[in-house]
């Protein structure tokens, strides 16, 4: 796995601007890297990366089997009981799941390790369906790259098979896609997803997460962002939502998901996943499988080596925050965050690999149950965050 | 290969292209026979002109014309297998299918290989036109490339048309001029279309605000809007 310098197109901003990608730079600071890009071999790809993912994903799915069978687990992992049924009922009606994306460590040489799994609002889907695909267009016909370089990424083209798959479900709905207001990434990658829908024959429409509305039996409709509610909405029967389970089953409007018959992507089973819970439970079900990371529940700390290294996380956090990384007593990093009040699990340090001055993390895609791509972000730091950068790869 | 074969770049672009200073691009010659262009540097509006374009039936035909690069004529004849198979025409019956465009001329774009599984017309060439409405286009071409059928006519010569029922004109001539932009790229026209209307309820919104909460409460370091969002 090597990491090779490059140039930026002269004309990305341009281009950026030309398709929409507004958040290429974010707080004034560079978000998409093309200075650089990673080349690996189709080997280190299919049987380091894909064959894994795979196996994850299927593992991950005994999880969920186990975890809603048992109220004891449903309870450890932070669902709030008066959403047990829904939960279950989604897993028992194999409601269809959309996309995910699993982060794992890996420099080149495997067994690659799980970090976490982002189940339920995965994000950077823009970037690696569409944006680093066209990067490569563009290096190979300008000489950047070697000849015939490929790019474990057909995410794009499997979103879009996905959502005619989905749509013989719902052959007559509207497909609403919804994210929170004030937040220009969010947007994007909405945007991006509606797209895809489209491109699959889906009549699509946008809502804020604020602007859903209910009526007077609690069904759940769309309105404008404006202060007024409107006499007529249009009422909301399949959505998609890049915003939390956990969030939501925890807002005002939670009993209304309940009552009524809305469909959700991702669907509430995925909401299981999405929750570093996940990673202690694995363990328990697979110990010493060579793609895992040995983890615990906080109440089981004792079962910590304390002559290894501990990472920390809060069940719910995202984008790193909250992450304190552990020797025995002394605190190597840790970052800053909202979710300190929350349970915490610990998993087992190990570092990503690191090529020249910044730490480089995998982002392994999933649409429905099969591999899709690859992402890379890189930091400066040992904890991957929002503002961590996105780096193009190609396979040579 | 590992990467999506069926993307297409002009699909996904948001916004037209913004002029450079001049000075910052190379100035560009562009010869065609009939689009009135503006040059770089030139401020007035332009109207859009109607465009000549030429059908195709191969991609050989299409090389063969001198008009085209070997690489544009295959991503044209591409475009429009992918296009087709998306957006042209589509029937619920065979018979239905060949009543418009002629016996043994449908065919039911297979399911595996990623095909949708709907009946419509094969498609009986692809045109590959210029798109020139904005100044920005005379120094960056941009092509539309768009498949075409045969469409019987009971009592006068066959037509091509678009997948949106457009008519681009009789089978017997070689070229025609067409307005691109009145072509509706990607939608299919609703005298082809058979798939069942999309239905809404409508109602009365009682109350709204129950969901999003959290974010307004995390939003607390730095004011004004965040870039970063609810993903993970």
């Amino acid at each position: 796995m090597l990491r090779l310098p490059s140039a930026e197109r002269v004309n990305l901003k341009q281009l950026a601007d030309q398709f929409g990608f507004d958040f290429h730079t974010m707080y004034g600071e560079k978000y998409w890297d093309e200075t650089r890009f990673y080349q690996f071999s189709l080997e280190q790809v299919e049987q380091d990366i894909e064959d894994p993912t795979e196996a994850l994903h299927q593992m991950c799915l005994q999880v969920v089997d186990t975890v809603v069978n048992s109220d004891e687990l449903m309870a450890k992992f932070q669902i709030p009981e008066a959403f047990w049924a829904f939960v279950r009922q989604s897993w028992q009606d194999q409601e269809p799941s959309l996309y995910s994306r699993i982060d794992l460590v890996y420099g080149g040489r495997g067994p690659a390790k799980l970090l976490e799994n982002n189940a339920d609002t995965p994000t950077s889907v823009y970037e690696t369906g569409f944006w680093q695909w066209l990067w490569l267009e563009h290096a190979a016909a300008t000489g950047k790259t070697v000849n015939r370089a490929d790019q474990y990424n057909s995410l794009q083209d499997k979103l879009v098979h996905r959502f005619r798959e989905l749509k013989q479900y719902h052959p007559d709905k509207v497909l609403y896609f919804a994210c929170a207001k004030e937040t220009v990434e969010d947007r994007g990658t909405v945007q991006y997803m509606e797209d895809c829908a489209k491109e699959a024959g889906i009549e699509t429409a946008f809502v804020y997460v604020e602007d859903i509305g209910i009526d007077e039996q609690g069904r759940f409709t769309a309105n404008p962002d404006s202060e007024t509610l409107p006499e007529e909405s249009p009422v909301i029967d399949w959505i998609f939502k890049l915003y939390p389970w956990e969030d939501m089953m925890r807002e005002d409007f939670a009993p209304y998901l309940l009552q009524n018959n809305t469909y959700w992507l991702e669907p509430a089973w995925k909401s299981i996943l999405s929750n570093k819970a996940l990673l202690p439970m694995l363990w328990e079900m697979f110990p010493g499988h060579p793609n895992l990371l040995e983890a615990y529940f906080e109440e089981d700390a004792a079962l910590c080596d304390p002559a290894k290294t501990w990472v920390r996380k809060p069940i719910f956090s995202r984008e790193g925050a909250n992450i304190q990384i552990m020797k025995g007593d002394q605190l190597i990093e840790q970052s800053d965050g909202d979710y300190a009040e929350q349970p915490h699990i610990l998993q087992e340090f190990s570092s990503l690999p690191k090529f020249g001055e910044s730490y480089t993390l995998i982002g392994s895609w999933l649409v429905n149950d099969q591999p899709a791509g690859m992402s890379i972000r890189e930091d400066s730091t040992l904890i991957t965050k929002d503002m961590s950068r996105y780096i193009p790869h190609v396979i040579v | 290969m590992k990467r999506s074969k069926t993307i297409q770049p002009s699909r996904l672009q948001k916004r037209e292209t913004k002029l450079l200073p001049p000075g910052t691009l190379k100035p560009l010659f562009v010869a065609t026979a009939v689009s009135t262009l503006a040059l770089a540097g030139c401020s007035r509006q332009m109207t859009i002109e109607p465009t000549e374009v030429e059908t195709f039936t191969s991609v050989n035909d299409c090389v063969a014309s001198g008009k085209h690069t070997e690489q544009a004529c295959n991503n044209a004849y591409h475009d429009a297998q992918v296009e087709s198979q998306l957006y042209g025409p589509r029937f619920t019956s065979l018979a239905d299918c060949e009543t418009e465009f002629g016996s043994h001329q449908c065919t039911r774009y297979g399911q595996s290989g990623g095909g949708t599984g709907i009946i419509g017309p094969l498609i009986a060439g692809f045109v590959i036109a210029e798109v020139v409405d904005e100044i920005g286009d005379a120094l960056n071409p941009r092509y539309r490339n768009y498949p075409v059928y045969r469409h019987k006519k009971r009592f006068n010569e066959d037509e091509y048309v678009f997948g949106d029922g457009t008519i681009l004109g009789s089978t017997n001539r070689g070229s025609y001029r067409i307005n691109t932009s009145g072509i509706e790229y990607g939608k299919a026209k609703s005298s082809f279309k058979t798939k069942p209307a999309v239905t809404t309820s409508v109602t009365k919104t009682v109350s709204k605000g129950g969901f999003g909460s959290s974010s307004s409460a995390k939003s607390s370091w730095g004011s004004g809007s965040r870039s970063s969002g609810w993903g993970g």
